[in-house]
């Protein structure tokens, strides 16, 4: 195990190199940013429903800053670990990276991290000047900061290792990527990309709330723009930290099993 | 001549399916994704329409047909048009376009259809089951309306080609093109929704900039027994103008490629 | 009788931007290219008889692969005329196409993952070449090559010359009457260029195909071509014999020597320039005219055990033809 001390020197290393990765491989960002703006066009959508009507307790300008809100945060915790961990265990160059002191997850970590630093300027500022173009309470948010960014983090972690676990997969799997496919629709939809998770059905929307989806997106975006307070707000950690003990406990558990089965040479 | 055509389309499909036979087993992964995925579309639907009667004039069976022709649209890429029309960019990066060049068969032709991967029709046909049923709910299954459902498909899917295929064109110039495709893939998101439901100014601009309007929302006025004359012609008329569009867009590429190629 | 292939006055002049360098590629940069002029060809003249070999040669850059390319149909003339078998190339007409072939030695036309066989029978389809027909040439172009069974393998698995002997193959299926070889046997091991180059040659004897081929292997030429074009910077430098080049500027012969006892080195130089001079033996250039006169004097002078002269070669005269415009 790596000593602790030098672990802030290693992270801010592998942080840099992937930030410098992202500043010259500027496609992927041109593709990252296109796909991030289906909310936009669903804010557009209930904005355009709800001009003189409340509907499931949102008014017009909630649903303008709730799917501005989704759009920031599925862009900011954008994980494509999945493919990554596909191909290097599919083609064997996970064996470089396990000779390494440093666990092969925080490479994938911090090769995430170094990418949210490059981007995250630019969602923000689309954040904000969607905020003031629709006359939003930027003020209000902003008090919400920190609440939001705990919550951010939280649902970072849990999405994260919904992808992570499903790459770790690829061990037992000839190619866990057409899992993808369906863990996005999920995300997608449970998550509250469509339609805010308040207004689900009574009888489902329980449930729904109680997903890591929604933890890890319709909970935080709630936060940022208020509409979780007093007991919601507890509940909504609660849920976020749950999810996260038993995905790291998951992913922890797939990865020694699924390291046993690694023969190295790709499968 | 086209039975020779015929001919070779058959031999260029053939060949893009064995090149692609490890993936037949996408073939399922596909067909369970996109039948999980219509299941979450349509609680999603049922959750929306319990809170608001109409989308843009549109009811929920209506939007769901909507839903169907995305897929179609989605499926008609994955299959045919990302295989053959992406790969134009990587082909001009590689000098592999000549070769496609110097066979005895029409270049858009070639360049259009080199590879097609039938793993991945499920989608295309679940995507009609969805039309299909939608229509049954509303009570306008009938001949008629299928039959202006699929023409008027056939008129969306060219100019859906059409567009596609100028968008890819444009990596014989700006080689860094590349990753135009994603924008197809966006808008076939945004094609799920009908153009009513937006404002004004994005309503313009789905039916006359960038054509989503006639790709998918006209099929499904067919299916629905909701259209006019005018969004017919319409559509017919964006669909021929497009495809010449392209075809001149295409020799006019060519023309340039063999200007410019070292 | 109308040549199989002429060229008159053909000029390629590419336009090129400038590249950007660095990585900031701002938009403002993009606007502001200097277009560049790049001459590839400049006023090229020649033509070829049907069935005739010819060797294309020049360095890199002179412009062999971009007259290629005009005389295949896929880069159009800035300006001259060009005709192979009747047609302008650049008119892609079907029944062109079919009489022609191209192989680049560098490019694979081949489908990676599968078995070249696949990529035969949908060359046929292409070419439209009846399926039967289509079995019996897949059969006898193997038989001629040696290529047995690995048709059937997938081509990623084939080594580089097993490949190279498919691409031939399928190249060949439609019988075309002209073939643009741009440097066919580069990277491959010296028994498989020896195969290719005797495939070929047979192949033009069988079926009369008139032949360009480009190689920086000297040996192609030589086993393959009686004409060369030389090209130089776009221009022709040189069309006429391969041996009328090689005379033309290979004025001295090569004569290699040993000797049974240790000779000193004034003693040689008299007769020629010393090249070489170790216990193996000796290496001499005498000119042309002299040398069997030196030879003679050299066999009566020194304690000569094995003497051998060598052929001025292509190898050699080749770098002396564009040494001089080097220094223009």
């Amino acid at each position: 195990m790596v000593a602790l001390a030098s672990l802030p020197g290693i992270a801010g290393r592998l942080i840099r190199t992937s930030v410098l990765v992202t500043v010259i491989y500027r496609a992927q960002l041109f593709v990252w940013l296109i796909s991030g703006v289906a909310p936009l066009f669903m804010m557009l959508i209930w904005w355009e429903l709800s001009r003189d009507q409340v509907i499931g307790g949102y008014a017009a300008s909630d649903f303008v800053a709730y799917f501005l809100g989704i759009y920031l945060v599925r862009q900011l915790t954008a994980v494509w670990v999945i493919f990554v961990l596909n191909d290097e265990i599919r083609h064997g160059t996970l064996s470089g990276r396990l000779l390494k002191p440093v666990a092969p997850f925080w490479f994938h970590v911090a090769e995430h991290l170094g990418q949210m630093l490059v981007r995250a300027p630019i969602v923000v500022t689309v954040f904000c000047i969607g905020a003031s173009l629709f006359d939003l309470d930027l003020l209000g948010i902003a008090r919400q900061l920190p609440f939001f960014l705990v919550s951010l983090v939280l649902a970072w972690i849990i999405i994260f290792h919904i992808y992570y676990c499903v790459g770790l997969l690829a061990f037992w799997m000839a190619n866990s990527v057409a899992l993808d496919a369906l863990v996005w629709s999920m995300y997608t939809v449970l998550g509250g990309t469509l339609i805010p998770v308040d207004l689900f059905p009574e009888a489902t929307r329980s449930i729904v709330a109680l997903l890591p989806f929604a933890s890890a997106l319709d909970f935080p975006v709630k936060v940022l723009i208020g509409k979780a307070a007093g007991i919601e707000l507890l509940y909504g950690f609660a849920a976020q930290l749950f999810w996260v003990l038993v995905l790291v406990a998951l992913r922890r558990g797939l990865w020694r099993q699924g390291l046993k089965r690694f023969s190295g040479a790709g499968i | 001549m086209s039975l020779r055509t015929l001919k070779v389309l058959l031999a260029l499909i053939r060949h893009s399916m064995l090149a692609e036979l490890e993936f037949r087993a996408n073939a399922i992964t596909n067909a369970v994704n996109t039948v999980v995925g219509m299941l979450l579309a349509l609680y999603f639907l049922d959750a929306m329409f319990a809170e608001v009667g109409s989308l843009g004039g549109w009811n929920l069976h209506q939007v769901l047909a909507l839903f169907g022709v995305a897929l179609i649209l989605e499926g008609l890429l994955e299959v045919w048009l990302f295989p053959s029309l992406h790969a134009l960019s990587e082909k001009v990066r590689t000098g592999d376009l000549d070769y496609l060049l110097v066979r005895p068969v029409d270049s858009q032709f070639l360049v259009s259809c080199s590879k097609i991967s039938l793993w991945e029709l499920p989608r295309v046909l679940i995507g009609l089951a969805v039309v299909v049923y939608a229509m049954y709910s509303e009570g306008a299954l009938g001949a008629g309306n299928l039959a202006a459902f699929l023409g008027l498909m056939a008129a969306g899917v060219a100019i859906f080609y059409s567009v596609f295929l100028i968008t890819c064109t444009l990596s014989i110039w700006f080689v860094k093109i590349g990753d135009v495709w994603i924008i197809s893939y966006t808008l076939m998101e945004i094609a799920r929704f009908p153009v009513s439901a937006f404002p004004q100014t994005i309503r313009t601009i789905l039916t006359f900039l960038v054509p989503v309007y006639f790709v998918s929302n006209v099929p499904v006025t067919g299916a629905m027994g909701m259209v006019g004359w005018p969004q017919v012609l319409g559509a017919i008329l964006f669909a021929v103008a497009f495809l010449c569009l392209s075809r001149v867009f295409w020799l006019f590429a060519l023309r340039s490629y063999s200007s410019a190629s070292s | 009788m109308s040549k199989a292939i002429e060229l008159c006055d053909v000029s390629k002049v590419y336009e090129v931007y400038r590249a950007s360098d660095g990585h900031s590629r701002s938009l403002l940069r993009y606007f502001r290219r200097e277009k560049e002029f790049i001459p590839a060809v400049r006023d090229v003249s020649f033509s070829i008889d049907a069935g005739e070999v010819v060797g294309f040669l020049g360095g890199n850059g002179a412009g062999k692969t971009t007259t290629l390319k005009m005389l295949s149909g896929i880069v159009r003339p800035s300006s001259g005329h060009l005709s192979v078998l009747g047609h302008e190339p650049f008119k892609r007409r079907p029944e062109f196409l079919k009489s022609i072939t191209l192989v680049m030695g560098q490019k694979q036309q081949l489908t990676w993952d599968l078995p070249a066989l696949e990529s035969f029978h949908l060359h046929g389809a292409l070419y439209d070449i009846p399926a039967a027909e289509c079995r019996r040439r897949i059969d006898e172009l193997c038989e001629l090559l040696s290529a047995g069974d690995i048709a059937r393998r997938p081509v990623r698995k084939l080594s580089l010359g097993e490949r190279m002997k498919c691409e031939l193959i399928l190249s060949l299926l439609h019988r075309p009457s002209i073939l643009f070889l741009d440097e066919p046997t580069i990277g491959l091991d010296l028994e498989m260029q020896v195969a290719i180059r005797k495939f070929l040659g047979d192949y033009n004897k069988a079926f009369g195909a008139t032949i360009i081929l480009t190689s920086h292997y000297m040996a192609d030429i030589e086993a393959l071509a009686n004409r060369v074009i030389v090209l130089d910077r776009g221009q022709v430098v040189f069309d006429g014999g391969r041996q009328a080049l090689v005379k033309a500027h290979v004025s001295e012969r090569r004569v290699c020597l040993r000797f049974s006892s240790a000779v000193s080195d004034e003693s040689l130089r008299p007769y020629g320039e010393l090249i070489r001079l170790d216990n193996e033996g000796a290496e001499l250039l005498v000119p042309e005219e002299q040398v069997a006169k030196t030879v003679a004097q050299l066999l009566a002078s020194f304690p000569v055990t094995d003497i051998s002269i060598q052929s001025p070669s292509l190898e050699q005269a080749f770098p002396r033809l564009l040494l001089p415009r080097e220094h223009a």
